[in-house]
C-alpha cells in the first residue's frame, strides 16, 4: 500500500476536509454523561431533568407504531 | 459506476439521489446557509464503493486480501478505521457479525453483484475457524494479517458511508435536519423542527408497510433474507453468514429492523438479530448500542417488537 498515493487520491476526489472529517468523527463513541440527546443515561439521570429535557430525549424516536399504510412516510425501509 | 437519479433544490429541502453501491442512496437536507455539498458527497461515496468493494480488482480490499498471513500491511486511515471497527463489533456481538467471511461467501455461491438467482458452482466444504484475533492492529496504520481469511466489508461499508456522510453534512453545511438513506440505512437528524417519518416495509408485499418509528435523531437499519438470495444446487442460500460457523444463518426471521442512536451500529445489530434466540436478542443488541429499539417479521407474518413487546401480525 502505498499511503501518500492514495492520500493524494482522495485530496483529488473527495477533499482532504472529508476525509480526515471522517477519521476524525466515527471514533466519536458517545459518552452517557451530560448529553441530553443520549437516551443511555435516560435512567441515570432521569430524576434531574427538566420537563422540556425529558420531551427532547424522549423526541429522539418513538415506539414502533403498527399501521398498514403506503402514502404518509417520510421514507420507508428498503431491503437490502 | 455510479449514475445520478435526482438533483433537487426547493426553499426547504436540498435532495440528492444516486444509484451507487450497488443501492441507491437519497439525501434531503435543510440548507439554510446555501452551502455546496453534492460534490463533495458523491465523491466520497465514490471513493468507499471504489475502494471497498469485494467484487473489484486491484482496490485497496483486494490487496489487503492478496496480503499473506502473518504479512504486516500499511493501509489507508479509512480501511484502518472501517477493519477496527468491524473487528469491535464482532467482538461486541460474539463473533456473530464477522467481516472475516468473503471465502465463506464465494464458497456459498456469493461471487457476483445481485441480482442473481443461482451459484456458479456446486456446493463446496465450507473452510473456516473462528479465530481469537485475526488481525493486530498497530501504529500507524498498520495491521498484521494473523488468518488466512479475507474481508469482506459489505456487512459495515454502507452504514460507515452514511454515518459518515451524515455527520459531515450536519457540521459542514450546519443543516437544521437531514436524512441520508443508503438503500433502507438511514441516519437521521433535526435540531427539533422536524420530526421524519419512516415506514417499515412489508417484507412479503413491498408495495405495503407494517408501521413506522418517528425520528428525530437515530439510525435505521433494515436487514432482510428475502432479497439476497439464491439457489445452489438444491440447496437455497442466503448472504446473511453467522460469523461463528461461516454457514448460512437458520432462522425463521425474514426481516429486522433496528434502530440506534448511529446507523452503523443499527446496521450491524440488524444482522445478529438473524443469528440470535429471541430471548437473547436485547442482550446482545445493548452490547453495540445502550438504547435501541427493534422490529422482527416472522415467515409466518408475526411481527415482534423489542421495548415494549407488542405483538401483531403482517397479514
Amino acid at each position: 500500500m502505498k499511503p501518500g498515493k492514495k492520500a493524494k487520491w482522495i485530496v483529488g476526489i473527495a477533499g482532504t476536509a472529508f476525509t480526515a472529517f471522517v477519521l476524525g468523527q466515527l471514533d466519536d463513541t458517545p459518552v452517557y454523561s451530560s448529553n441530553t440527546n443520549n437516551i443511555g443515561m435516560v435512567t441515570e439521570v432521569n430524576d434531574s431533568m427538566s420537563e422540556r429535557e425529558k420531551e427532547l430525549v424522549q423526541l429522539d424516536w418513538s415506539n414502533f407504531t403498527l399501521e398498514q399504510r403506503a402514502d404518509y412516510y417520510d421514507f420507508s425501509t428498503r431491503r437490502s | 459506476m455510479i449514475s445520478l437519479l435526482e438533483d433537487h433544490n426547493n426553499a426547504e429541502m436540498e435532495s440528492l439521489q444516486l444509484n451507487i453501491m450497488n443501492t441507491t442512496f437519497r439525501i434531503n437536507i435543510e440548507n439554510h446557509n446555501g452551502i455546496e455539498w453534492k460534490g463533495e458527497v458523491i465523491s466520497f461515496l465514490e471513493y468507499i464503493n471504489q475502494e471497498f468493494s469485494r467484487f473489484r480488482k486491484n482496490n485497496e480490499l483486494w490487496r489487503f486480501n492478496e496480503a499473506k498471513r502473518n504479512q504486516t500491511i500499511r493501509v489507508s486511515p479509512i480501511l484502518y478505521d472501517m477493519l477496527k471497527k468491524a473487528e469491535e463489533y464482532r467482538q461486541k456481538t460474539g463473533g456473530r457479525f464477522s467481516p472475516y467471511m468473503l471465502i465463506p461467501l464465494e464458497s456459498h455461491g456469493y461471487s457476483r453483484s445481485f441480482p442473481f438467482v443461482s451459484a456458479k458452482h456446486e456446493e463446496s466444504a465450507i473452510h473456516y475457524q473462528y479465530e481469537n484475533n485475526p488481525l493486530v492492529f498497530k501504529g500507524d496504520f498498520q495491521i498484521t494479517k494473523n488468518t488466512d481469511q479475507k474481508v469482506d466489508l459489505g456487512g459495515i461499508a454502507k452504514g460507515y458511508a452514511v454515518e459518515a456522510a451524515a455527520k459531515w453534512l450536519k457540521q459542514h453545511t450546519g443543516s437544521k435536519y437531514g436524512i441520508v438513506d443508503g438503500g433502507g440505512d438511514m441516519a437521521i437528524w433535526s435540531d427539533g423542527q422536524k420530526t421524519w417519518k419512516i415506514g417499515i416495509k412489508n417484507p412479503f408485499d413491498e408495495s405495503r408497510t407494517i408501521g413506522s418509528f418517528s425520528i428525530q435523531n437515530a439510525g435505521i437499519a433494515t436487514s432482510n433474507i428475502v432479497y439476497r438470495s439464491w439457489m445452489q444446487g438444491n440447496r437455497k442460500k442466503h448472504h446473511l453468514l453467522d460469523g461463528r460457523n461461516g454457514m448460512p444463518v437458520e432462522t425463521d426471521i425474514v426481516q429486522a429492523t433496528v434502530v440506534m442512536e448511529h446507523c452503523i451500529d443499527a446496521e450491524v445489530g440488524a444482522k445478529v438479530c438473524f443469528m440470535s434466540k429471541d430471548d437473547s436478542i436485547d442482550s446482545i443488541l445493548s452490547n453495540i448500542s445502550k438504547k435501541f429499539s427493534y422490529v422482527l417479521v416472522k415467515s409466518d407474518g408475526n411481527i415482534i417488537t423489542g421495548g415494549n413487546k407488542t405483538y401483531g401480525r403482517v397479514y
